[in-house]
């Protein structure tokens, strides 16, 4: 009887525990990270009843917390690489659609200004034209500041978005750091269950870690989990965790550089941090934001140089010589903040072809120098000594190095990046536009030949005789004299080079034919310089037959394209995220339906076991009777 | 496989997400038109969009230079036009002041009317633009080209510039021609010599047509042939070596050197006629000369041969002149044919680039409508079966 009793007891217990943990699977279906539980149960030991073994009930052995240690480290690499993708995606979008606009995208504001440029062409006497030309150039560097502007803001948005998360990192270090201690206060060392809510809840932090940058994780004696970020920086171990700060650069102040401060020095692990959305935002910023800045001001720089050279080379509306028409800042170098020495590099450009879209890296190796590209590491050769008189010259850029810097000494270059939103007009009257040349040619009223001179270009317009008057009288048909003097072999279609200016004659000369190149006073009629303009402005202007075109078809493409390949990376890295989820969700997600069947599983059991209660119940009194009776 | 019930609705979530994000970026196509709305949308596209963009504003660019040049060499030609009629009409009058018939009086007449011609000419010359701006100035544009200095003579104060307008990435065409080129630098004569009769002569001698039989043989020089008699002459060069002799018959021509010009009339013994190289002249100054040879007398019958010969060597001028600036106005028509011909290869090619812009850029509808209706189908299936799968549920049958 007492058995009966026990058994149903352990039976009524046993359902009674089930039930609990159905209703509590049930109440926590929709909650985030939470692992569905089972009753364990297995039978009582037996006893021994003569030649038989009888059974004595139930017994629950464990609560156990259904999950998958190897799925949910799965789960983790899946969410970092997707992480990593969409925050790059974020980033990359605004500056993919900056370029998109083909009203008032680079090219349209380029071509509207080459138009402008056509139209003074036209009718360089017009103050209209002249007008037109400098609003369409002030289109232009307003255009250029725009998109400096938009891409400071993502520089900004970089720091802020890597300065939160970090700040998201250290917290979650630290919660984890606390559930490591209270998982050794448990005393849940390996093998021996741990409390189900404090698994659950570090399994949900490790995954919002995932979130922000690659974690993996390495599971104590003790019960602890180790938590390591990037390419193994120790984050969590034990029951300690590390502080994850933003920091100016060392190398270069305005860039952020990553700092990991944990028991002992601050160390720089910029360079480790791959995956989640830290490694998306600082990939961000190295791989396309920095390049597309670089790209941009050299795009800048060689308009500025070709428009200010012709310019220079011209006369304006008042007979004046050109000044230069736009203005940019120069090459920005800044010494690391670990320097040591008292070194400091003064950067300028000397060569527009040459110039390359990248940063670069000054190193001091206590005997010499040596100039390293930021974007792909190059070493880049260089001329000269780095001093006033004889620069370090290489890639179109001149380093001066003044100061003494000392050894493993290292200084950053940034000759383009920051140019784009510091271009200005200098021009500010329409007459300053220097439309013509400053020398004309004539040819003599009585030139009996058939020779004719060209309208001559200027080569030197530094000359101080340019604006003189050159006679060139032929002695013979194949001689000439220059200003009354000397005696020059006549070749036709020859260069002639004078005071500046270069003419050809071609034809026959007869003797005393008379030709004049002078100073072009009162030409306001003349285009030959604009048109000049019109097409230097069309030429290749960097090496490799870069035109100022195809350098903006460039920037286009290099955006598009990369943003189009971390678009379709972060589209498979969702499928796989979310197929990860799901084979991790069906080992330790709630199922309802599962759930109302083991309730009524549970609750059938708990009615026979209570009946079997009765049954007992209903034998004893009957013993009672008989005894009584 | 196991399915717990967040997987079911997060995987109906992800369907209808993406399903959503199809639909709108099809909508999104179908509302600009266009097939490449950012660069990532297709990269090399992306780029050859804005090549193409900047083609054609080029093309615009090109089409509105050609307009303007257009516009300046029809103002040149017409005001050359008007210039060739008026030298025609001189020659005409000159031809009429050279009849045997006219009196001195009537070539005085006719001498004020070459003044009015000569005056209008100038005015040609100094023909401007709507905007002031002189024509024929070459750089020197807002100045007068042309002036009459105290001694009645015009000299040109613009310079030689000719300003080049591009209409088309390599082509260029000049759309001014400097007063210099047009009305100066006029070869006189026929252009290798001109002919002068010696005041001095007594005989009634006059100068016929000239020509260059043998332009090998012509050596530049300034020629005198003498009268030995009414029928003997002999040719010396300017270092007064005798060239050449011959016997005159009147009206037959004299010919040394492979240039030969005829004598009218009878030359009398002692008569000179000179050959000079033809030298360069401005069309004022020959109209000056021509008014000077139509009103000089022609009393006495030596004179009257004199007056003859030297309108007639003042009609080679003008004809030398007349052929000189009907080249010039020949030549801003090629110009202009240049002009239409390139506007058309323009057109051409504008077409042909905006046809490769809309095959790069924009969308094809009918694919994209059809694509769009898919879209939305999924997107409503997918609504639907979630809507109905989140109804099941054991609990309801409990």
């Amino acid at each position: 009887m007492a058995d009966l009793l026990n058994i149903g007891l352990s039976a009524l217990l046993s359902q009674q525990r089930a039930l609990t943990t159905t209703s509590n699977n049930i109440a926590n279906a929709n909650t985030p990270g939470y692992s569905r539980q089972r009753v364990e149960l297995t039978q009582r030991p037996v006893e021994q009843l003569g030649s038989d073994y009888l059974g004595t009930g139930v017994d629950i052995t464990t609560v156990r917390r259904i999950s998958d240690d190897i799925l949910a480290n799965q789960l983790r690499s899946a969410s970092g690489s997707f992480s990593r993708a969409d925050a790059f995606v974020a980033l990359a979008e605004p500056l993919d659609n900056m370029l998109a606009d083909s009203d008032t995208g680079l090219t349209a504001s380029m071509q509207a200004f080459t138009n402008a440029l056509q139209d003074v062409a036209n009718d360089p006497s017009s103050s209209a034209s002249r007008q037109a030309l400098l609003s369409e150039a002030r289109g232009l560097v307003a255009r250029f500041d725009s998109m400096d502007q938009r891409m400071t803001e993502l520089s900004d948005e970089v720091r802020s978005r890597l300065t939160a998360n970090a700040n998201t990192v250290t917290t979650i270090g630290r919660q984890l750091a606390d559930i490591n201690r209270r998982l050794v206060a448990a005393g849940s060392a390996t093998g021996k269950p741990s409390p189900a809510a404090l698994l659950d809840q570090r399994d949900q932090l490790l995954e919002q870690l995932s979130g922000l940058v690659q974690v993996t994780t390495a599971q104590q004696r003790d019960g602890t989990t180790s938590v390591f970020i990037g390419t193994g920086q120790v984050l969590v171990l034990g029951t300690d965790s590390a502080t994850l700060k933003v920091t100016p650069g060392n190398a270069d102040p305005l860039q952020p550089q990553i700092v990991l401060s944990g028991v002992g020095p601050d160390v720089n692990v910029t360079q480790f941090i791959t995956g989640g959305e830290l490694g998306g935002t600082l990939d961000f910023n190295r791989e396309m934001l920095a390049p597309a800045r670089s790209q941009l001001g050299r795009i800048v720089v060689g308009l500025v140089d070709t428009v200010n050279r012709v310019q220079r080379n011209g006369m304006d509306a008042e007979g004046q010589l050109g000044g230069d028409f736009f203005s940019v800042a120069p090459p920005q170098s800044f010494p690391a903040g670990t320097n040591t020495g008292t070194g400091a590099v003064g950067v300028t450009i000397t060569g527009v072809a040459a110039l390359e879209a990248t940063n670069y890296k000054l190193n001091y190796n206590g005997t010499g120098y040596t100039l390293q590209r930021v974007d792909n590491g190059a070493v880049v050769p260089m001329t000269g000594t780095g001093t006033a008189l004889d620069p370090f010259v290489a890639n179109g850029l001149s380093f001066v190095v003044s100061g003494s810097p000392a050894t493993n000494d290292q200084f950053y270059v940034k000759p383009l990046e920051h140019v784009a939103g510091t271009m200005q007009l200098l021009v500010t009257r329409p007459a300053d536009i220097a439309a013509a040349a400053p020398t004309r040619t004539t040819t003599g009223l009585g030139n009996s030949g058939t020779a004719s001179i060209s309208a001559g270009q200027i080569i030197d317009v530094t000359n101080v005789n340019l604006l003189n008057t050159s006679t060139i009288q032929f002695i013979d048909a194949t001689t000439y004299s220059v200003n009354g003097a000397g005696s020059f072999a006549y070749t036709p279609g020859a260069n002639i080079d004078l005071n500046g200016t270069r003419v050809q004659i071609t034809g026959t000369p007869a003797a005393g034919d008379q030709f004049v190149i002078q100073a072009n006073v009162g030409g306001t009629g003349d285009n030959r310089n604009i048109q000049s303009m019109i097409d230097r402005l069309g030429q290749s202007m960097f090496n490799g037959n870069i035109s100022l075109q195809s350098a903006t078809a460039g920037l286009i493409t290099d955006v598009g394209s990369h943003t189009a390949e971390v678009t379709s990376q972060r589209d498979v890295q969702q499928s796989v995220l979310s197929q990860t989820k799901d084979r991790l969700e069906s080992v330790r997600g709630v199922n309802l339906d599962e759930e109302a069947a083991d309730m009524l599983k549970f609750q059938q059991l708990y009615q026979a076991a209570a009946k079997m209660m009765t049954v007992a119940d209903t034998m004893f009194q009957t013993i009672l009777a008989a005894l009584r009776g | 496989m196991r399915v717990s019930n967040d997987t079911l609705r997060s995987a109906f979530l992800a369907a209808l997400d993406a399903a959503q994000r199809r639909v709108i970026d099809t909508q999104e196509k179908v509302s600009t038109g266009k097939r490449v709305n950012k660069p990532s949308d297709d990269p090399v596209a992306a780029a050859r969009i804005a090549h193409l963009d900047s083609s054609l504003s080029r093309l615009d660019q090109y089409k509105s230079n050609s307009d303007f040049a257009r516009n300046q060499l029809g103002l040149e030609e017409s005001a050359l036009n008007d210039v060739i009629s008026n030298l025609q009409r001189v020659r005409e009058l000159a031809l009429q002041g050279n009849n045997s018939t006219a009196s001195d009086s009537d070539r005085r007449d006719i001498a004020a009317e070459v003044r009015q011609a000569r005056a209008s000419l100038l005015a040609l010359a100094n023909t401007t633009d709507v905007d002031g701006r002189h024509l024929f100035a070459g750089y020197i544009e807002s100045a007068a080209p042309f002036m009459t200095t105290a001694t009645g003579a015009v000299v040109y104060n613009g310079d030689q510039g000719q300003r080049t307008l591009q209409i088309s990435d390599s082509r260029f065409v000049a759309i001014n021609d400097s007063g210099s080129d047009v009305f100066q630098r006029i070869p006189q004569g026929n252009g290798t010599f001109t002919l002068a009769v010696n005041p001095a002569n007594t005989g009634t001698g006059a100068l016929g047509d000239s020509s260059v039989t043998n332009p090998a043989a012509w050596v530049r020089d300034t020629y005198a042939v003498r009268f030995l008699t009414p029928t003997t002459y002999e040719v010396r060069d300017g270092a007064n070596t005798l060239v050449s002799s011959g016997a005159f018959t009147a009206g037959q021509s004299i010919a040394f050197r492979g240039i030969e010009f005829g004598v009218d009339g009878n030359p009398a013994a002692g008569d000179t006629f000179t050959t000079t190289p033809a030298a360069t002249r401005d069309v004022f100054g020959m109209l000056d000369d021509m008014i000077a040879a139509l009103e000089s007398s022609s009393s006495g019958g030596a004179k009257g041969a004199q007056l003859h010969s030297n309108i007639g060597q003042r009609i080679n001028d003008l004809d030398s002149a007349l052929s000189h600036i009907i080249d010039s106005r020949g030549e801003i028509g090629a110009r202009s044919r240049a002009l239409d011909q390139q506007d058309s290869l323009n057109a051409d090619f504008a077409l042909h680039l905006n046809t490769t812009l809309s095959s790069v850029r924009d969308l094809d509808y009918a694919d994209a409508l059809t694509r769009l209706q898919q879209e939305l189908f999924g997107l409503n299936a997918a609504q639907q079966t979630f809507a109905r799968t989140q109804d099941l549920s054991l609990f309801r049958y409990l």
